[in-house]
């Protein structure tokens, strides 16, 4: 028998900021779409459940109309169970807005549901401040049946993972960390994080997907769809490197190498060490790369190294003001933001910060 | 120190040039298009090496291409220059493109060993300033626009003055510096009234959506009442139908009951009806059979009646009794007719005789004459008359009959003897005294023979028939077991039997179809069960129910309607929500990075402005002494009417308001400009004082300022080395 795990879809939830409106919507859309594949993909592969370990909404942002899309799209996929937990983005239950439920949509509470398929037992409780005592010690997983726990949180706080083991756990299906991870429980079982099913914002990036569960081979597939938009964020070492044709052909070899395509979206970050002479012209760069993909951001975390020794004979303004930039108790930080800034305008040149 | 000689390779126009200097003044005069400048920048070239590409700077890096030889030549060349006692001899080749494949070499100039005093930044190394201060300060390439700078630093004019041009600089950095603050200000404004407008904005989506929510709610309150509603309505639908039901079911019963009263009814009849026929109820072909009896009985006894009418005509005639017990033969008959015709015969004689008036004639007249004389009593005379007459024909009368009487005696014998044959014979069948004669007798006989005999003969058959039939009659009215009244009345009985059939079958028919009409299915007990529990009143008063909740349905759906009308209005609220939202995000972390860039900004203009006062600091005021130690030295102190003040702005005096140096005249800007640069030079320079390279400085002074120009140029060539370049004679110095 077959289940899938995935979480933390949060749909309508905010976006990574500066994508213009129409962007926005429609990456809202593609999250929605996201779902749609996952529920696509269960009904393709007779999949017997679909489990969502918290945050499918965020509650205060989702619109009625996502809601009912997302019960609609359960609907029409009959042979498939939903089992849905709430999560922390979840404290009231959207589907409440909507009058009538798909049959084939149901939920967990503060108390251990268990929901059975033949052999096969799927847990689920909702954690709070009130029952976090409790719910250890109340969960009852017979030993000859595959038991699937659902859980939403964090194994390093919230969830004891602890207390968890020796409960005949085959599969502890968890929400709330964005990044997948599969790891032992105890010699009987594993727990798995399955990240989100899209990237919402840079710090997201990496592989998304969700777990595959084959109940009868005890196999647990990550799975991913290759041909959907990735938020890329790479960083690119632009040490040494003086033009801006140099800075350039290191971010193109970048985007090379992790494959990035025109529909993915990118952000550039620029790090290592640059002199003065460095010609980091990012506005340039934001524009070559925002025709060549779907969205683009540069962030400049590069340092600029200024040699007191350069200017140590500078009898001019602008050594004067370095002199002075220098000693002075600004955080290094400030310190290269305005040197930048003061360089360009002792040259007369658009202050670019 | 001192450069000593030049030799150029190829480097702009120049090509293979050599050059020695004098270490005081070293006068170089050359036409126009000679290379004066070219040769200021070989010589800038051999200390610093060709400028880089590099942001922020002031110098042209396109001075690679610039002086690359015209001709094919090897772009480099020498110089040679003591310091502090010794003669170096510095190699340079220049790469065409690039500046990492230039060639620099040091040699001790006596030796020609190479050395490493001092790297490829010579320059720096020597005078302790960066290649563009050091251009700026003392050298001279001659190429900068004495129009248009700004008027606080005359020095400017010949880009000589570091600290002048830096003034220039930071009247430049200052307004980038405030145009890039007003710039983010506007930014930072748009973010707030944009984050404003959004918060505006948000503010309205979310009433919009608290009303999406409120009307949200207001609708599933409707729902629940149109739900509970319809709960209702069923209910009532189910008691309306219950109630139609039990309606019906009461028509049922009451058909019910009809039916059963009218099967009871029914039955009874059939009943009744039954206990007339013992055995069996006659059917229609018993009651065909019967009717067949009855009405052959009936034509029977019709026939029969017939036949006895038939025979009443004979009745009296006993002669037919007669003929039946001894029907006369034939001979005898004959017999008998031979006597009457001889009868007749004698008759007939008889007749031709007188004929006696018949008796009643007789008696009439009798009575006529009675009767007339009964009236003669009275005195009537018609009636005398006709007493008369009647007296007379009486007598008449009485005469012919004596006549009569006497003929017939004669026949009378024979005829006697023949009548008293024909008498006995006739007596024999009339009886005596009967008046029938022989010819009755033949004539009944025929008439026996044609009717009486066949009638009666028909009659007996008839009878026997008759018999029969009512033999057949009994053993019908047995088969069926009849108990009535009309046994023996067939008629009536056959009509009553037929009735008693027909409606014997009618009523069982009708018995049928009443048990038909008897619903088996209906429980008379669930009915009077329900009935009894029935509290929703008739069904009239459910119906009326039924209609105030079906309009309160009505009413609540209008409700709804409306609501999701409004709904609608507002559906996009919490979309748009999100979306504002989203905008305040991006307008915060912009705002947040605009404000982040004033505070940078306005760091910068306040480090900028500290770097400026510092700078005037260091320098300024030994500029300003050195400025009026060569400014007094050429104008002479009393005749002096101008001043450098402390921004190195300088002023002319008249009638003691100060001007500004725009009104000097160009010969004096150009003394002025040669002061600053030496005031420069003096304090800038604190390590090793640099060679001053002049281009053509005095082409606009007259020759008393001239001689006072050469005079200072020729004191400070005594510790200072001069290369003055001129394309005149006349200013030679």
């Amino acid at each position: 028998m077959k289940f899938i795990h995935c979480a933390d879809l949060h749909l309508d939830s905010r976006l990574e900021t500066n994508l213009d409106s129409n962007k926005a919507k429609m990456r809202r859309k593609e999250l929605v779409a996201a779902f749609e594949n996952v529920v696509s993909f269960a009904v393709q592969n007779d999949v017997r459940a679909v489990i969502v370990a918290g945050d499918l909404f965020d509650h205060t942002k989702v619109t009625e109309k996502t809601v009912q899309t997302v019960a609609d799209i359960i609907e029409q996929a009959k042979n498939v169970d939903f089992l849905v937990l709430s999560g922390n983005h979840d404290n009231v239950n959207p589907f409440e807005k909507l009058k009538d439920l798909p049959s084939n949509l149901r939920f967990f509470s503060d108390k251990w549901v268990e929901y059975r398929y033949d052999n096969v037992s799927v847990f689920g409780v909702e954690q709070n401040k009130n029952n976090a005592n409790v719910i250890y010690s109340s969960l009852e997983a017979q030993e000859d049946r595959f038991n699937i726990a659902v859980m939403h949180g964090d194994v390093n706080s919230e969830i004891k993972l602890s207390l968890l083991k020796d409960k005949n756990i085959d599969y502890l299906a968890l929400g709330h960390i964005h990044y997948n991870s599969l790891q032992a429980l105890d010699a009987r079982g594993v727990y798995a994080y399955c990240g989100c099913l899209e990237s919402r914002g840079f710090d997201e990036s990496g592989e998304k997907g969700f777990y595959l569960i084959d109940t009868d081979k005890k196999e647990y597939r990550f799975v991913t769809d290759p041909d959907k938009r990735k938020m890329l964020r790479l960083e690119v070492d632009i040490s040494g490197l003086v033009t801006y044709s140099e800075i350039r052909s290191a971010v193109e070899n970048a985007l090379k190498n992790n494959n990035a395509r025109r529909c993915d979206m990118v952000k550039m970050v620029l790090t290592g060490d640059c002199t003065p002479d460095t010609n980091k012209d990012t506005a340039q760069f934001l524009t070559y790369l925002k025709n060549c993909f779907y969205f683009a951001k540069i962030e400049d975390k590069s340092k600029t190294k200024i040699n007191v020794e350069d200017y140590k004979n500078d009898v001019s303004l602008k050594g004067e003001f370095v002199r002075q930039l220098i000693s002075s108790d600004l955080s290094d930080e400030e310190k290269e933001k305005i040197f930048k800034c003061g360089i360009s305008a002792i040259a007369g040149e658009e202050i670019e910060l | 120190m001192k450069i000593l000689s030049c030799n150029i390779n190829g480097f702009g126009g120049l090509a293979d040039y050599s050059i020695d200097f004098n270490s005081g003044v070293s006068c170089i005069i050359e036409k126009n298009g000679f290379g004066k400048t070219t040769l200021a920048a070989f010589i800038k070239a051999m200390f610093f090496g060709m400028p880089t590409a590099r942001k922020n700077s002031s110098l042209d890096s396109s001075d690679r291409a610039k002086y690359n030889p015209w001709k094919a030549a090897s772009f480099g060349g020498q110089l040679v220059f003591s310091l502090k006692g010794k003669n170096y001899r510095i190699i340079r080749k220049f790469d065409s493109k690039s500046p990492t494949r230039d060639e620099f070499m040091l040699l001790d100039a006596d030796t020609g060993l190479e050395v490493s005093d001092f790297s490829e930044n010579i320059g720096e190394e020597i005078f302790g300033l960066n290649e563009e201060a050091f251009v700026k300060s003392t050298f001279s390439n001659g190429s900068v626009n004495l129009d248009g700078l700004p008027e606080n630093i005359r020095a400017k004019i010949s880009s000589t003055v570091n600290v002048a041009d830096d003034l220039d600089s930071f009247s430049v950095a200052e307004k980038n510096l405030k145009d890039a603050l007003k710039d983010r200000k506007k930014q930072t404004d748009l973010c707030k009234q944009n984050i404003q407008n959004a918060k505006t904005l948000s503010e309205r989506f979310k009433r919009e959506n608290d009303e999406y929510s409120r009307i949200n709610a207001q609708i599933s309150e409707l729902l629940n009442k149109l739900s509970s509603a319809e709960k209702e309505e069923q209910e009532i639908i189910k008691s309306y139908n219950a109630s139609a039901k039990l309606d019906a079911d009461f028509i049922k019963k009451k058909n019910y009951d009809e039916a059963n009263e009218k099967a009871i009814n029914l039955k009874e009849q059939i009943d009744s009806l039954s206990r007339k026929y013992t055995k069996e109820m006659p059917d229609n072909s018993f009651c065909d059979a019967l009717h067949r009896a009855v009405s052959d009985n009936e034509e029977i006894s019709i026939m029969l009646d017939s036949q006895r009418q038939n025979l009443q005509r004979f009745d009296g005639q006993r002669v037919f009794e007669k003929f039946e017990s001894d029907y006369p033969d034939k001979d005898r008959l004959k017999k008998m007719q031979v006597l009457e015709s001889e009868k007749q015969k004698s008759e007939i004689e008889a007749k031709n005789a007188v004929k006696a008036p018949p008796k009643f004639v007789i008696s009439l007249l009798s009575v006529l004459v009675a009767a007339g004389i009964a009236l003669c009593f009275v005195n009537v005379t018609i009636a005398a008359v006709i007493t008369s007459v009647c007296g007379i024909l009486l007598a008449v009368t009485i005469a012919l009959t004596v006549a009569a009487q006497k003929s017939r005696s004669k026949l009378s014998d024979k005829y006697n003897r023949a009548k008293s044959e024909l008498d006995a014979f006739i007596e024999k069948y009339y009886g005596k005294n009967s008046d029938a004669s022989l010819n009755k007798l033949c004539y009944d006989l025929e008439l026996y023979d044609d009717h009486f005999k066949p009638v009666k003969n028909k009659l007996c058959e008839l009878e026997a028939a008759l018999e029969e039939n009512l033999s057949s009659i009994a053993a019908l009215i047995g088969k069926i077991g009849y108990i009535g009244e009309n046994k023996d009345n067939f008629s009536t009985l056959d009509s009553e039997v037929r009735r008693d059939s027909e409606r014997f079958l009618q009523l069982k028919n009708e018995l049928n179809e009443c048990i038909l009409k008897i619903d088996q299915n209906f429980d008379a007990e669930a009915f009077e069960r329900l009935s009894s529990q029935n509290t929703d009143g008739s069904t009239e008063k459910i119906e009326q129910k039924l209609s105030l909740v079906r309009a309160k349905m009505s009413e609540i759906k209008n409700n709804i309607g409306d609501k999701k009308n409004a709904l609608f209005a507002v559906s996009q609220a919490q979309e748009n929500l999100n979306e504002q939202e989203q905008i305040i995000e991006n307008e915060s972390e912009n705002l947040a990075k605009y404000q982040d860039n004033i505070a940078t900004i306005s760091k910068t203009a306040e480090l900028l402005e500290t770097a400026k006062n510092e700078l005037f600091k260091k320098y300024a005021q030994s500029i300003i002494d050195a400025f009026d130690k060569y400014s007094n030295a050429f104008f002479g102190v009393e005749e002096k009417d101008f001043n450098i003040g402390t921004e190195l702005d300088i002023t002319i005096k008249r009638d003691g308001v100060a001007h500004k140096a725009s009104l000097f005249s160009e010969g004096q800007q150009s003394i002025i400009d040669v002061c600053l640069r030496l005031s420069l030079v003096d304090a800038m320079f604190e390590n090793e004082r640099p060679f001053l390279i002049l281009d053509d400085p005095f082409y606009s002074l007259d020759d008393d300022n001239f001689k006072k120009a050469a005079e200072l140029i020729r004191q400070i060539a005594k510790n200072t080395q001069v290369i003055y370049l001129t394309c005149s004679l006349s200013r030679q110095i």
